[in-house]
């Protein structure tokens, strides 16, 4: 179990550890291209309805949840109704397949920050990508490990286990503490150079003109609060891992104002540096903006070097500082996913941090070689479709139903939360959870379930998909319920008495423990 | 730069910078939970 050196050391301390695994890669390579597809400065209505109705009520209940029952997930919602364990443990098996091939981007990533060095990704970009750095072989199959890929792909396991090793106050929040201002302080840097360049006016101009008209297409809706769920590191159990680390007296509430803030301004930052960037590209390139547009893996590693290329000067300078910003965001969120399995094992198997990184961290490390072999590229894009779309979404949405409707956890929450924060919750906070994010996450669902069932995600083999996709997600069900069979350690149920607050039920108190 | 897009970039720079600055600024005149979790 955790123990008392198991807290965090400051307010600011978490906070920055919050903002750190919210803000990732998808704030760069997401964010942008869906508010550009998604009716431009017309997204910005719905998304910010999303944030205040859906991700800031989201923040809360997981904080509140963490808080108040004090533990890894599976822990959590044992206490809360031993019915519903195995929805903890499908949050963490989600977390660690998330986390098997988000450390190979991040090596991708690591392995560019030294490309930028004199440019060495020459003038065809997305042969280089594809040909030379990954060797990427046919869809589907899955081939030799590419060398190139696997050193990068160590080393960013080995800072990410070193800082977990070090614990929540001496190893995340130390790095968070280093790695969150440095990151937004080189990002705001690139965007204002990005400014600067000669065509930015026109690509920002394209990202932020407004399409009025797609304010009533419920699809734009659905996307805003797709981007924001996705977005806030919520559903697989980190922010509700990483709570359970706080003191009694803190301000949740105000926390997730301004975890949630911080995030979106993160990312409306993103959005501008990166359409200034685009529209330097189409000037400079003589291309229309809609066709230099790009999102994800061709943004970062083909689209950016490209534009690194046509930048006037400081080349390699900007390229290092890109890609450094994409390592920095991404090994904050990645110490908070690898938190959430490891916390989960300690909980359940009464392991030492330790025992626990070794055991969860060192499987998940050789798992994620598959992704460093040349299939890697292909076996990722379908792996993390797949579990974002019928894992983490999915997750998210079970949640909020079960605390919401089925177990009704809502008033317990708001009374918890309102005691110890700072702005009280009040009715906008219910029906957010009770009515606003069940409904928009449910139709999200249904639209995903219905895209997948007519047509193969981008085209790929029907076997190839049945097993990186629908069979890693079913894997991951199966998984969770196995674990959530396995009798818990005697003491690790009963919640610490002097985080009983008194009057507010608590249901494992009496039970017997199974 | 059309009206249309530099009304939307302003307003939300202005509406999410502006609440990532008021969030900061409640929890720091609560001096006592910026600084001290017990």
């Amino acid at each position: 179990m955790a123990d008392q050196s198991d807290q965090w050391g400051s307010r600011v301390g978490f906070v920055l550890a919050a903002v750190g695994s919210a803000i990732g890669l998808g704030n760069i390579w997401r964010f942008p291209f869906v508010a550009y597809e998604q009716g431009g400065g017309a997204f910005f209505i719905p998304y910010l309805f999303a944030l205040l109705t859906a991700g800031i009520p989201l923040l809360v209940l997981e904080y509140s949840m963490g808080h108040r029952w004090r533990g890894s997930a599976p822990l959590v919602f044992r206490r809360i109704d031993r019915r519903v364990e195995w929805l903890g443990w499908w949050q963490v098996a989600v977390g660690f397949v998330i986390a098997t091939y988000y450390t190979v981007v991040i090596g991708w990533a690591l392995a560019y920050t030294w490309y930028s060095v004199g440019t060495q990704w020459g003038t065809d970009t997305g042969a280089f990508f594809q040909e030379t750095f990954l060797e990427a072989s046919e869809a589907g199959t899955v081939g030799a490990p590419v060398p190139q890929v696997i050193i990068p792909v160590v080393m960013v396991w080995a800072v990410v286990l070193a800082i977990g090793f070090a614990g929540v106050k001496r190893g995340i929040e130390r790095a968070v503490k280093l790695m969150i201002p440095l990151l937004v302080m080189i990002f705001l840097a690139l965007v204002v150079r990005a400014l600067t360049l000669p065509g930015a006016a026109e690509g920002i101009n394209a990202l932020f003109a407004p399409d009025l008209s797609r304010i009533v297409d419920p699809q734009v809706w659905v996307a805003a609060y797709g981007q924001i769920f996705f977005t806030l590191s919520v559903g697989f159990a980190i922010m509700i891992t990483y709570s359970s680390y706080l003191p009694r007296r803190t301000d949740l509430t105000g926390n997730a104002f301004i975890a949630g803030f911080a995030n979106s301004s993160f990312e409306l930052l993103a959005g501008i540096g990166i359409f200034a960037s685009i529209g330097f590209l189409a000037q400079q390139t003589g291309a229309p903006i809609d066709e230099a547009v790009a999102s994800g893996v061709g943004l970062a590693f083909i689209a950016l070097p490209e534009i690194i290329n046509q930048m006037p000067g400081f080349n390699s300078l900007f390229g290092v500082a890109f890609f450094g910003v994409l390592v920095l965001a991404g090994v904050s969120s990645m110490v908070s996913i690898t938190e959430v399995f490891v916390a989960a094992l300690r909980d359940k198997f009464s392991l030492s941090r330790r025992a626990a990184l070794s055991l969860g961290g060192g499987t998940c490390a050789v798992v994620s070689l598959i992704y460093t072999t040349r299939g890697g590229l292909t076996i990722l894009d379908v792996v993390d479709y797949f579990n974002n779309n019928f894992g983490l979404a999915l997750t998210g949405l079970v949640e909020v139903v079960v605390m919401a409707w089925l177990l009704r956890k809502l008033a317990t929450l708001q009374e918890h939360a309102n005691r110890i924060s700072q702005i009280p919750l009040g009715r906008w906070w219910i029906v957010s959870l009770t009515v606003v994010t069940p409904v928009l996450l449910g139709v999200q669902a249904i639209l995903n379930v219905q895209e997948n069932l007519t047509s193969n995600y981008s085209g790929y083999p029907t076997g190839f998909l049945r097993g990186a996709g629908w069979g890693v997600s079913f894997a991951v069900i199966v998984a969770a319920g196995l674990l959530s069979l396995r009798r818990w350690p005697i003491a690790t149920v009963q919640l610490p008495s002097p985080q009983e607050p008194s009057g507010v039920d608590v249901d494992v108190r009496e039970e017997e423990i199974r | 730069m059309t009206t249309g897009a530099i009304v939307t970039m302003v307003g939300g720079i202005v509406v999410i910078w502006g609440g990532l600055a008021t969030s900061i600024w409640w929890a720091w005149r609560s001096e006592s939970h910026w600084t001290d979790d017990d």
